[in-house]
């Protein structure tokens, strides 16, 4: 089974969270210029709304959007399931050292994305514009295990992926290989909610 | 005797029988009636008889062979059609006429040659042609026989057309240009010949063609063979013209000017081709002292005006004579794992005789992922060994080797072959090239429920869960 669909949802889901915090964020901007008749730059607007979320609420989100990036990565990239060889890991194994040869790729996603966050995620980010319930902070910091699960299962087919495979472990890459994708898909949709709800509730 | 008497009565009886040929042929013409045709007809016959009786009266008692021998001895005929040329005598016309403005040296042709003679007694004609080649002055006969116009061969028309057809009539010529051509008229009435019009005519020549050539290294499956096998240049060629062909093989040793060239000359028919073969057994090509060097060869094919070449030609080269045996190549997997995979132990083996080499080293090799070798650049040399001499015996070369291959095998077939550092009965240094097996998609070696694994995802469990509280920390405050 095919599964690039997946990655069109994955990419739609994304634009979509994109396009709606840009939306909110100059719905606001608007608002407030209305109020204070047209007075205010936005980066003020933007320190005057954000709010702060808690350390630990925030470690968890930084986590999950990495995680994100690197579950969706190993889910296409990591063995040669759905892409061509030449564009996946399996092209580059040989560059690993032999005891890194599973995670040197989730190590070097994660170290990438890593620096990515840490050069443009500052204290006003996503999450700061948007108030976000304890229900919803739950389950954000579960979208860690989640996609822990998803890259795990990613890793696991990677292993197997073999021409002889036996029936026993053809049954399981058809189990796993849907639940890796849902749980990649349903934790992205759980990470952008909050720019959903903020949108719903500025249309309100 | 009077012998010209008598030729003059021959001349005259002949004419009367002719007359009354003409008359008795001419019955259905509108303006004879038939009482005037019977009193011309009697009057005829009468004058024959006469003649008959005259004729009998000079040649009694004389045999044929003396009438003969009085006829060659005192009768000049020329001088009796000169002395006897018509008064108002003009000369025929003649055109010629040919179908092309350009004609190649080999090509047939075809040549009409009209004649207009309006006189009332008509000599025969006897009409040859000549050319004037490129570069000549004068003019030749050509190639073809004479043709001959007699009195009775025109049309009502006083016209009378005579062909030379399938002429081929320029093959010898050797130089190219324009060409003049003419009819020379031989006509008994006239004392010098005279000649048609001139027709010029751009003579072209064709160059010779090479249709196909082969290297032949008998049992070999590249261009190579050792001194003593009759390898052979063969060479298909063909010339419009029809000329024949000097075909020239010239072999050259790489990276030296020193050329041998033999030369074989080849008849060829006009629109056909024919072979040449250069063969080692009969021209004596290489020598012992040729092994282990290589060869280019060139073909040069001329027709005398044109030399045309093949290019330079790679091969063959000489393979040095046999100084060892080798055979029963083979290739496996040395621990029971049924799988092909990329990190798998592989044993490869074969046997040589190695009677006196010292020195002699036997290389494993296997090709390079996803390509099968063409040339040395496509081989990794995975492992040496040497090999001593030992008379009469087939030693076994074995290599053990862990982890041949890399990820990079995966899903693909693989090659090997061994090198050896003296010729073997081949006449080669290298074995053939053989299929190994087609290496298992599966690049992770480690299975999912081994400690490398298991310590593999729980480093991305912790660097993802630090991660985030080290940029929290770090950046985010």
């Amino acid at each position: 089974m095919n599964y690039i669909f997946g990655m069109g949802i994955f990419f739609i889901l994304m634009a979509l969270g994109s396009g709606l915090h840009i939306l909110n964020l100059l719905k606001t901007y608007k608002k407030v210029q209305k109020i204070t008749e047209g007075d205010v730059q936005m980066g003020e607007v933007i320190k005057k709304i954000s709010r702060n979320h808690g350390p630990n609420f925030t470690a968890f989100a930084i986590t999950s959007w990495i995680l994100l990036i690197t579950a969706f990565v190993h889910f296409y990239f990591f063995a040669p399931v759905d892409l061509p060889k030449g564009v996946t890991y399996f092209r580059f194994i040989s560059l690993m050292p032999s005891f890194l040869e599973i995670s040197g790729f989730g190590i070097f996603m994660l170290v990438l994305f890593g620096i990515i966050a840490a050069l443009f995620i500052r204290k006003h980010w996503l999450y700061s514009f948007y108030p976000v319930s304890n229900r919803m902070k739950r389950y954000i910091a579960l979208t860690v295990p989640m996609l822990l699960v998803s890259i795990i299962i990613s890793i696991v087919l990677g292993i197997w992926y073999s021409s002889t495979l036996d029936s026993e472990i053809e049954f399981w890459i058809e189990i796993l290989r849907p639940v890796a994708l849902a749980l990649l898909l349903v934790s992205e949709g759980i990470l952008i909610w909050p720019v959903i709800a903020g949108f719903k509730e500025g249309a309100t | 005797m009077n012998l010209n008497k008598l030729i003059s009565l021959t001349l005259a009886y002949a004419l009367f029988i002719s007359a009354i040929c003409m008359v008795g042929s001419s019955q259905d013409d509108d303006y004879v009636t038939h009482s005037e045709l019977r009193a011309v007809t009697e009057y005829l016959e009468g004058e024959i008889d006469v003649l008959e009786t005259e004729i009998n009266n000079i040649t009694e008692g004389l045999s044929l062979d003396d009438i003969k021998h009085g006829l060659m001895e005192d009768y000049d005929f020329e001088e009796w059609v000169r002395t006897n040329i018509p008064e108002e005598y003009t000369n025929p016309t003649i055109s010629l006429s040919v179908d092309n403005t350009e004609i190649y040296r080999g090509q047939m042709m075809e040549i009409t040659t009209n004649v207009v003679n309006r006189n009332d007694i008509r000599s025969t004609l006897m009409l040859t042609l000549e050319i004037r080649i490129p570069g000549n002055e004068a003019y030749d006969l050509i190639n073809a026989p004479p043709k001959w116009v007699s009195p009775n061969s025109y049309d009502n028309q006083d016209r009378s057309e005579v062909k030379w057809t399938n002429l081929k009539p320029f093959s010898d010529v050797m130089s190219m240009g324009e060409l003049s051509m003419r009819v020379r008229v031989d006509d008994p009435y006239v004392t010098d010949p005279y000649y048609s019009n001139v027709v010029g005519l751009n003579l072209i020549d064709n160059d010779p063609r090479i249709i196909s050539k082969e290297l032949e290294c008998v049992g070999s499956e590249d261009d190579s063979a050792t001194h003593r096998q009759n390898t052979k240049f063969k060479l298909e060629v063909a010339d419009d013209d029809g000329d024949d062909l000097e075909v020239t093989l010239c072999i050259t040793e790489n990276g030296t000017d020193l050329e041998r060239n033999f030369t074989e000359y080849v008849p060829v028919r006009n629109g056909a081709t024919s072979e040449v073969i250069f063969s080692n057994r009969d021209y004596g090509i290489f020598k012992e002292e040729d092994a282990g060097k290589n060869f280019t060869h060139i073909y040069m094919v001329s027709d005398g005006l044109k030399t045309v070449d093949t290019g330079e030609l790679n091969g063959p080269t000489i393979k040095k004579p046999p100084q060892i045996w080798t055979g029963n190549y083979r290739r496996g997997l040395e621990d029971e794992d049924v799988n092909y995979f990329w990190w798998g132990k592989y044993n490869f083996s074969m046997k040589v005789e190695n009677p006196d080499v010292t020195d002699l080293k036997v290389r494993l090799q296997v090709s390079k992922p996803g390509i099968k070798p063409r040339n040395d650049t496509d081989w990794r040399t995975l492992g040496e060994k040497s090999v001593e001499p030992e008379e009469d015996k087939m030693q076994n070369v074995y290599f053990v080797i862990d982890e041949p291959f890399n990820p990079e095998y995966c899903g693909t077939n693989f090659y090997y072959r061994f090198t050896y550092t003296a010729p073997d009965q081949h006449g080669n240094e290298f074995s053939n090239t053989t299929k190994g097996y087609l290496i298992d998609d599966r690049v992770i070696r480690s299975d999912v429920e081994s400690w490398t694994a298991i310590f593999n995802i729980l480093l991305i469990v912790l660097m993802s869960l630090l991660g985030g509280f080290v940029i929290e920390r770090g950046s985010y405050r």
